[in-house]
């Protein structure tokens, strides 16, 4: 009987912990046990054939894509890489469509959002010291053929107020003051090849031609890239996880004559733009599924 | 027994859990969240405007009340380095007192050496502002904008992204702040937070009116506050030939007002003609936002109040000097912007002599408040 009520103990504070209060701080060792524990996506980020990480050059991507910035010719080192995903979906084998439950923890995830943070503060990286590769949520130990998300803040939440709301929607650097939303989407690096040092690529996605009227806001481009994940082997989050490729997602920048950066500010900038954001799917001119499929996520075992 | 102890526990949970997450989608804005956070409402000691005559009440938010705590501490925050991340810039590094809160520069540099796109905007009167900077329909209030150089990388101003924690910490270090935080949130557990450096700040620029110029005493009766030419000037303003005040009309020269008074919310942006060169990237304009044609080099128009010590002149800082802006204005525009199809109706070329020139000039001169300027009230406390 007392051991049950210490189960029942740690049930509880698990669940307020991880489930319920947004805006409090978790206690780690808790939230280490449900990772463990509690089933999830994981996700890794590559430039080519080498992890994106901060704190040093990041060269020999291969040359599978054949672009001057990351091409193996030029090593790079990372700035930023941090992106919002949301509304996953899987489907199984008969096409029933699974929506998942992604609870919220204090930490990364709120309201069915996650936050996938993969650079560190160190080096010539810009953000913070905490990293997140896990989106914790039921999925059980089978195959499915599909998996969906969505790369960034559903409208209902893109205007909230980011200084009081629950992390991970209270990170500045996420947040895009001068539009009153997020950035869904923050990739950035620089050259560190000494005949280009400092050309640097910036790539920024969120919601852009936003209007508001009486408290609420409509935004004429989305800039929401649906990713569907469909490998011919299938996807059983147990033994496979979700690979973002960089180096695919700024396919089209040279950065070897000169700094590339793309603000989603609509025609303000869509010279840059229009060349990277087919490669999540999305057609520039009207934020919206475009009519190339995306490339920068795939799937990989773990 | 135990089972059913587990469900009893699951079903409480769930309960709680579900209608937590109710409150939470219900609460627009931040209103819940404040609740959930236990933010602060009203405390302090209310502050009383000592407003010129014909100044209407301003509207402020009723979320940020203005009390004299936060407006003493806001006064710090404003002119504190420490909220740039070198410690470099303060925000009174782009808005100075004798500038009427401008820097005197064509577009300002940012902490780390960036060009801003635009010229630095005066804060005469700032708590009037129905929208806040050049071209943002979004930014209401002044504590949203104030998160823009904060934390805003495109470009960098004061270059705090992701760097908060380092903000609140050098501030909470410093025992002088410790005391005027808790002052102004009196109810905050832990009253250092970017929330209520934002609120504080906006506190203290509400308190920027301005409204003790030579024009203000001759319309209070005192007929020798203007020259003669200041008196034709002002005639050309108001009057059907220059017809100046169409975009820079009422007590604040601007189209755009609010105060407790305002019932229909008029937000108007215009091109007033400039060369259309300057309303490529990043200077489109309201076309940023709305992303249509018609808007692109729409602008607002800045209050004329201390406008002699504002310049150089426009959201680009392009015109270096009051007469070359009536000279602009004379000619319906500059360049290609003449015959842009987005210009304003009242931006139309008309003739006036150069000493009528110099009689809006020294009108315009006479719009200047140097209680204002100099008023230790919002002079630099370090």
């Amino acid at each position: 009987m007392k051991s049950l009520y210490k189960y029942i103990i740690l049930l509880f504070s698990s669940a307020v912990a991880l489930n319920c209060d947004g805006s409090s701080k978790p206690n780690m060792a808790l939230l280490a046990l449900a990772t463990l524990n509690q089933p999830g996506i994981e996700f890794k980020a590559v430039v080519g054939d080498s992890e994106a990480t901060c704190g040093g050059d990041i060269t020999g991507h291969g040359d599978s894509v054949a672009i001057q910035h990351v091409a193996g010719v030029m090593p790079i080192g990372l700035k930023d890489l941090r992106f919002y995903v949301s509304e996953f979906e899987l489907v199984d084998q008969n096409d029933n469509i699974i929506t998942l439950d992604v609870p919220n923890t204090g930490v990364w995830q709120y309201s069915g959002i996650a936050l996938l943070d993969f650079e560190n503060g160190k080096g010539s990286c810009s953000g913070t010291t905490e990293t997140n590769n896990f989106v914790q949520a039921a999925v059980e130990n089978k195959t499915y053929k599909t998996l969906r998300f969505t790369l960034g803040v559903p409208e209902s939440l893109n205007h909230i107020d980011y200084s009081v709301a629950p992390s991970p929607l209270n990170v500045s650097g996420l947040a895009w003051s001068w539009t009153m939303g997020y950035r869904f989407f923050v990739g950035e690096f620089l050259s560190n090849d000494p005949a280009t040092v400092g050309n640097a690529a910036v790539l920024h996605m969120g919601s852009a031609g936003c209007s508001e009227s009486g408290g609420v806001y409509t935004c004429t481009n989305s800039n929401r890239a649906r990713i569907e994940l469909t490998p011919t082997e299938g996807f059983n989050p147990f033994t496979q996880k979700v690979q973002f490729d960089l180096k695919k997602a700024v396919t089209g920048w040279d950065i070897s004559t000169g700094s590339k950066s793309c603000h989603s500010m609509g025609a303000m900038d869509s010279g840059t733009c229009s060349l990277v954001y087919p490669n999540f799917g999305l057609d520039y001119s009207t934020g919206n599924a475009g009519s190339a499929t995306q490339t920068a996520f795939g799937i990989i075992s773990k | 027994m135990n089972r059913y102890i587990i469900f009893s526990l699951f079903f409480f949970l769930y309960f709680q859990c579900a209608q937590l997450g109710l409150e939470k989608e219900k609460s627009s804005g931040s209103e819940g969240l404040y609740l959930l956070l236990g933010t602060s409402t009203s405390e302090g000691t209310p502050y009383v405007w000592d407003l010129p005559a014909g100044f209407p009440t301003p509207k402020v938010p009723s979320d940020n009340p203005i009390t004299l705590e936060k407006v003493e501490l806001g006064k710090f925050l404003f002119y504190d380095i420490r909220l740039s991340e070198n410690e470099t810039q303060s925000c009174g590094s782009c808005h100075k007192q004798e500038n009427a809160f401008t820097d005197g520069q064509t577009v300002s540099l940012g902490s780390t050496g960036q060009s801003h796109p635009r010229n630095a905007q005066h804060l005469s009167n700032v708590v009037y502002n129905l929208r806040q900077t050049w071209a943002n329909p979004l930014l209401k209030k002044l504590e949203d904008q104030a998160r823009v150089p904060m934390f805003g990388d495109n470009p960098v101003e004061l270059g705090m992204k992701d760097r908060e924690d380092l903000l609140l910490e050098r501030l909470s270090n410093d025992p002088d702040y410790t005391s005027k935080f808790k002052a102004a949130f009196p109810s905050d557990q832990n009253p250092f937070s970017i929330l209520n450096i934002t609120k504080a700040l906006s506190s203290f620029q509400r308190t920027f009116i301005s409204g003790n110029s030579a024009y203000d005493r001759y319309q209070a009766g005192d007929f020798t506050a203007l020259s003669a030419s200041a008196i034709r000037g002002k005639n050309l303003f108001f009057g059907e030939r220059a017809e100046c005040f169409h975009c820079h009309g009422g007590f604040n020269f601007t189209d755009t007002i609010l105060h407790t008074g305002t019932v229909f919310e008029e937000v108007t942006f215009h091109n007033n003609g400039l060369d259309s060169s300057r309303f490529v990237s990043p200077n489109g304009g309201l076309y940023e936002f709305t992303f249509q044609e018609s808007d692109r080099g729409k602008f607002r128009a800045p209050s004329l109040r201390n406008v002699d010590l504002t310049a150089p002149y426009m959201h680009d800082g392009s015109i270096p000097d009051l007469l070359s802006v009536i000279n602009h204005y004379v000619n319906g525009g500059s360049g290609d912007g003449t015959n842009n199809p987005n210009r304003d109706v009242f931006v139309r070329s008309f003739s006036l002599s150069e000493s009528e020139k110099q009689d809006l000039v020294e009108f315009l001169k006479s719009l200047t408040d140097t209680e204002f300027t100099t008023n230790p009230k919002f002079q630099d406390p370090f």
